[in-house]
């Protein structure tokens, strides 16, 4: 348990953190933003609201689990923290797992806020519409939603720790950790159309499959279309495979990460 | 704190600039173009923002038909082309997000009245129409379907069929249960439209329901008797009577039976069969 004290260190710092208020605070402006769009619709306009708002919430919780372990990795490093942390006896591997999981445990506290926000905000998108049939809402749906988020930040974390180390820009590692986010979340819909098309050579479908299983699934953690809809349902081992493949995934990149920042000159 | 309030100050400055600018920018004309969208293109581009792009582009087909139907473009209305476009697009929107209503909703009740002598082009609306029902579960669907095939299509019978449907689905308005016989009844199964009221007639709880169901039980019953007899009359002499009084002379019926909507039977002699001037209607509000 060597790497607790890290991960604690790490969790208060991300908290403190002006970013971390900000965040939430692009959240409620978000939701603002999300309700006047929303009044934009001729008809159901709560789900347009929804829509939008869990189209934020989804990428500011993307753009935060990049964000904390690439600055508070690169700030260890340029504050020369790092030395003195690894000067105690606290292995590289146990300072990078408190690391990620002190990362994670500031997502879970920014997820927790989140989610009271966005439940808060569609309910009061739903109170001001005008509507001749109310759109129900369901806030345990939008608390599954905060789950799988959760377990996407979880994965999209361990390689954002995973691009700190490779990378010896800040910039580039964030930018490459979301062009990452992106790219896992467009491969699904790609592999849909290429393999259904007649126009796609066979070594281009193959050329997707490959990139289909080396690049990690984020579109499995988009539950937004569930939270909204109530004639769609998630079965518990869906979320049960999820949640195992986020644990393998996840895993196996600090398992890459750990390896490398053994053999980094820091 | 001085260059705090001079900051603040030429901020200020800014707003009448920003004003004035504003009032001397050219303006565009809406643009009125409809633009044909690919769902291909749009998932490639959008990834996982299905739902949102549906969204936006259903915004957009309202903006545009909005300004359709005010006018707004005075130099021209939308081409039959254009309502092509705008039906393939709400094809993508509903296959972004099938789930969403409100496009399903958009193209049963405005678009069939733009396209109403175009027969092919309904059908297409009917099909978005019965996709859709497989995803919403909302009366609506199938009554806009209903309607097309009756009201545009003069297929009464699937017609019947689909306002049947919306009918038994919760939330339906009750008189469209005495809707569906009426149009059984115009299309000559008068059997079907007995035996669909006598269903309606056991399974209604509505006491209004239960006396206007039997109101036009009866009626149905005595519409079915009289064409049954006149077509018997038919088999006999090989031409249409020229009044019931005929078929009461000549023993098919003992009397002319009385309309409980207090309209009078009679035979229609273009088509060769009973109807009522009632047309299934109180006499002193019926019209069509």
């Amino acid at each position: 348990m060597s790497f607790w004290p890290v991960a604690k260190l790490t969790f208060k710092e991300s908290v403190k953190e002006r970013f971390f208020i900000g965040m939430l605070l692009v959240e409620v402006l978000l939701l603002f933003l999300s309700y006047y769009l929303s009044e934009l619709a001729a008809g159901d306009s709560v789900k347009v609201g929804m829509d939008f708002a869990l189209v934020f919430y989804f990428f500011l919780t993307a753009l935060f689990a990049v964000m904390v372990p690439v600055s508070t990795l690169f700030r260890d490093i340029s504050d020369k923290f790092v030395y003195l942390i690894l000067s105690k006896p606290i292995k590289r591997e146990s300072y990078l797992a408190g690391k990620y999981f002190g990362s994670l445990m500031a997502l879970a506290l920014f997820l927790f806020a989140s989610f009271f926000i966005v439940s808060v905000g569609v309910l009061g998108i739903s109170h001001f519409a005008r509507l001749y049939v109310p759109h129900v809402i369901v806030v345990e749906r939008i608390f599954l939603l905060t789950l799988s988020l959760f377990l996407m930040g979880a994965l999209l974390s361990a390689f954002s720790t995973f691009f700190s180390i490779l990378f010896t820009s800040q910039t580039l590692a964030t930018v490459v950790g979301f062009l990452l986010f992106l790219s896992g979340l467009e491969l699904a819909s790609v592999k849909e159309l290429a393999l259904s098309s007649d126009y796609v050579s066979p070594f281009n479908k193959l050329l997707i499959k490959v990139l289909y299983y080396f690049f990690p699934n984020f579109s499995l953690y988009d539950l937004k279309a569930y939270a909204v809809h109530l004639q769609l349902s998630v079965s518990s081992l869906y979320f049960a495979l999820i949640v195992l493949y986020t644990l393998l995934y996840s895993c196996a990149v600090l398992l890459i990460s750990t390896w490398l920042f053994n053999r980094r000159e820091l | 704190m001085k260059r705090l309030i001079l900051a603040l100050f030429l901020i200020a400055l800014s707003y009448p600039v920003m004003e004035k600018a504003t009032s001397l920018k050219p303006k565009a004309e809406g643009n009125s173009e409809v633009y044909p969208y690919s769902y291909e293109r749009l998932i490639l581009t959008f990834p996982t923002l299905k739902p949102l792009i549906s969204d936006l582009l259903y915004m957009q087909t309202c903006y545009l038909t909005g300004n359709d139907v005010f006018n707004r473009w005075k130099e021209r209305k939308f081409s039959r082309k254009e309502w092509k476009t705008i039906l393939h697009n709400v094809k993508v929107m509903t296959r972004l997000d099938p789930y969403y209503f409100d496009p399903y909703y958009f193209v049963g009740s405005y678009i069939p009245w733009k396209v109403k002598d175009d027969r092919e082009f309904l059908e297409e609306i009917n099909n978005v129409l019965k996709s859709g029902m497989n995803y919403v579960e909302d009366w609506r669907l199938p009554f806009f379907i209903g309607f097309n095939y009756f009201y545009f299509m003069d297929d009464k019978v699937k017609g019947a069929r689909y306002l049947k449907k919306a009918a038994d689905m919760e939330g339906a308005p009750y008189y469209l249960k005495l809707l569906v016989p009426r149009l059984y009844a115009q299309s000559g199964k008068y059997q079907l439209a007995v035996i669909e009221t006598a269903q309606e007639l056991k399974r209604a709880k509505n006491e209004v329901l239960k006396k206007q169901l039997e109101k036009r039980l009866k009626a149905l019953i005595a519409l079915r008797d009289l064409n049954f007899a006149l077509e018997r009359y038919r088999k006999v002499y090989g031409r249409c009577p020229a009044s019931l009084r005929e078929l009461v002379e000549r023993g098919f019926i003992s009397e002319i039976p009385q309309d409980p909507y207090g309209g009078e039977f009679f035979v229609d002699k273009k088509s060769c069969t009973v109807w009522t001037t009632s047309n299934l209607r109180p006499v002193n509000t019926s019209s069509r």
